[in-house]
């Protein structure tokens, strides 16, 4: 099986370093990174969309490798992949329903009854129906990230990457878009990316765990070994103890 | 013997900064370039996406740059023709050349002033603007959102605000001279009489098609580089800390550009040697 995703021996010094990460993301796999502040983990999606372009190894999506693609190409790689980041990034001058609908309007491949259908079921499902012509402005937190959760599924792409996107948000507000997630991660053609400091709160959703540390991948495993292994790294990281092999400053 | 040496280091830290001053500008003309060019590259992406989603843009920009400008172009308009107009009537007969009234018209008003003053309103309303609006937008992470869902900002955010400005700038122009000749010939009135008709048999006579190829060639030039430029500066700033001082330069910068384009304009069309 062609991979999804993979990383073969990727090196990057920019904000964050890598040292020569690999890993393979199949379809409908869903996989979650996590490690602390300088792990590696900053500079993970950036390569990923093709936002850090200087990098060593390479990054296939599908089998084709990214950093060959021409512009086209790029614009297309990226339009196949949906991103929802803890700061959202929704385009304050469009109200819920234009920001969600916005790739749709952007590219010629959906008809207009098409992207309604698409926006309004989205907003109804996600419970910002009634928000539909309020800017983000007016809008609660948990009400921003479900319209940036949105704009990221609408055109249904088969990889959406989550990176702390909970961050500030209340638990109890989240709780039924919880169940939104886990339909999609439990989708068998769908895949999801976490990025998180926190990977207990999407134990229920990962398949793969990959943490890292020193721009190096230092544990990778299963839901189970997630939570049985001991490995030092991540016992170190599950009991949030200053006291191990990573050092932490 | 001291005393030289300070000199001459004095001397070689002035050519260095010389020599870095020059490097900055052709670098900064090199990323500038570079930026352009990209601007280009994203028009092959332009048969996969719908046009409806940039005309909305361009429609909200062309209602804040052109018609919400429009009464304050008026009365500047207004003023400037006034005072143009009063000037040469009370002036041009001294010198016995009244004659020359419909000419000094079209060439302080139409040929000039007209352009520059409405691209002046034009970067101080519209182009702080774009550079602010692009500035927060980056910051706030809006651009690299619409990078990351593969819409290119250069074709969605630049493109539209310069046909946009384009649009905005001719018909800004047009309505600057029309109203600086017609409401200025009504506040002259007030001081020094000339009849309608002479006004304007003066003026239309003295217009050639010259000048209307440079007022046209103006427009367009300046509907480009004004966006052109507030976009560019407005793309920069890599923190909060750093907004005002792209804004600050996208405004002088741009009011630089669009001083020495006029110059280098009116010397293309009007000096004798080129016709």
């Amino acid at each position: 099986m062609v991979p999804l995703l993979e990383f073969i021996n990727v090196s990057c010094d920019s904000d964050d370093v890598l040292k020569g990460v690999s890993f393979a993301m199949n379809p409908g796999e869903n996989v979650l990174f996590f490690g602390v502040e300088g792990s590696g983990l900053k500079i993970i999606t950036p390569l990923i969309l093709s936002v850090e372009g200087l990098y060593d190894g390479d990054i296939q999506y599908r089998g084709k490798v990214v950093r060959s693609l021409d512009y086209l190409g790029k614009l297309s790689y990226k339009n196949e992949i949906g991103y929802v980041h803890g700061d959202y990034g929704l385009i304050s001058n469009l109200n819920v329903e234009q920001n969600i609908s916005l790739r749709l309007e952007y590219y010629s491949e959906y008809s207009t009854s098409d992207i309604k259908e698409i926006t309004e079921r989205l907003m109804t499902e996600l419970g910002i129906i009634d928000k539909r012509k309020a800017r983000p402005v007016e809008l609660t937190s948990s009400q921003i990230f479900r319209t940036a959760y949105g704009r990221a599924v609408a055109h249904d792409p088969d990889l959406l990457i989550i990176e702390h996107a909970f961050v500030g948000q209340s638990p109890l507000n989240i709780r039924s878009f919880m169940d939104v997630l886990k339909k999609r991660a439990e989708s068998p053609d769908k895949s999801v990316l976490f990025v998180t400091y926190e990977p207990r709160k999407f134990v229920d959703f990962a398949d793969t765990f990959h943490m890292l540390y020193g721009g190096r991948i230092a544990f990778s495993g299963t839901r189970r070994e997630f939570l049985e292994s001991d490995n030092p790294y991540l016992v170190q990281y599950r009991n949030i103890s200053l006291q191990g092999p990573m050092d932490i400053t | 013997m001291a005393d030289e040496l300070n000199i001459g280091k004095g001397g070689g830290t002035m050519l260095i900064r010389f020599g870095a001053a020059v490097l900055l500008f052709w670098q900064g003309m090199k990323d500038f370039g570079a930026y352009v060019l990209s601007i280009f590259q994203s028009f092959k992406s332009l048969k996969f996406i719908r046009m409806r989603s940039i005309n909305t843009i361009i429609l909200n920009q062309t209602r804040y740059t052109g018609i919400d400008a429009l009464p304050f172009i008026i009365v500047i308009a207004l003023l400037v023709g006034g005072v143009v107009i009063i000037q040469g009537m009370s002036n041009l007969p001294k010198y016995g050349i009244e004659g020359y009234f419909g000419n000094l018209l079209v060439i302080i008003i139409a040929r000039e002033l007209g352009p520059l003053v409405t691209a002046l309103i034009v970067i101080s309303r519209s182009g702080t603007a774009m550079a602010t609006e692009i500035a927060t937008q980056k910051w706030s992470r809006e651009i690299l959102s619409l990078e990351i869902a593969g819409i290119d900002p250069r074709l969605y955010i630049v493109f539209p605000r310069i046909v946009a400005s384009t649009l905005s700038i001719f018909s800004l122009i047009i309505f600057f001279d029309f109203v600086a000749f017609m409401g200025g010939y009504i506040i002259s009135l007030l001081s020094i009489y000339i009849p309608l008709d002479t006004f304007f048999t003066n003026l239309t006579m003295s217009f050639s098609f010259k000048d209307l190829m440079a007022t046209i060639i103006k427009s367009l030039l300046f509907g480009v580089l004004i966006p052109l430029i507030s976009c560019y500066y407005g793309m920069m700033p890599r923190s909060k800390f750093e907004i005002p001082i792209f804004v600050s330069k996208a405004v002088s910068r741009t009011l630089l550009s669009v001083v020495v384009l006029n110059v280098l304009i009116s010397v293309l069309f009007y000096f004798s040697w080129l016709e």
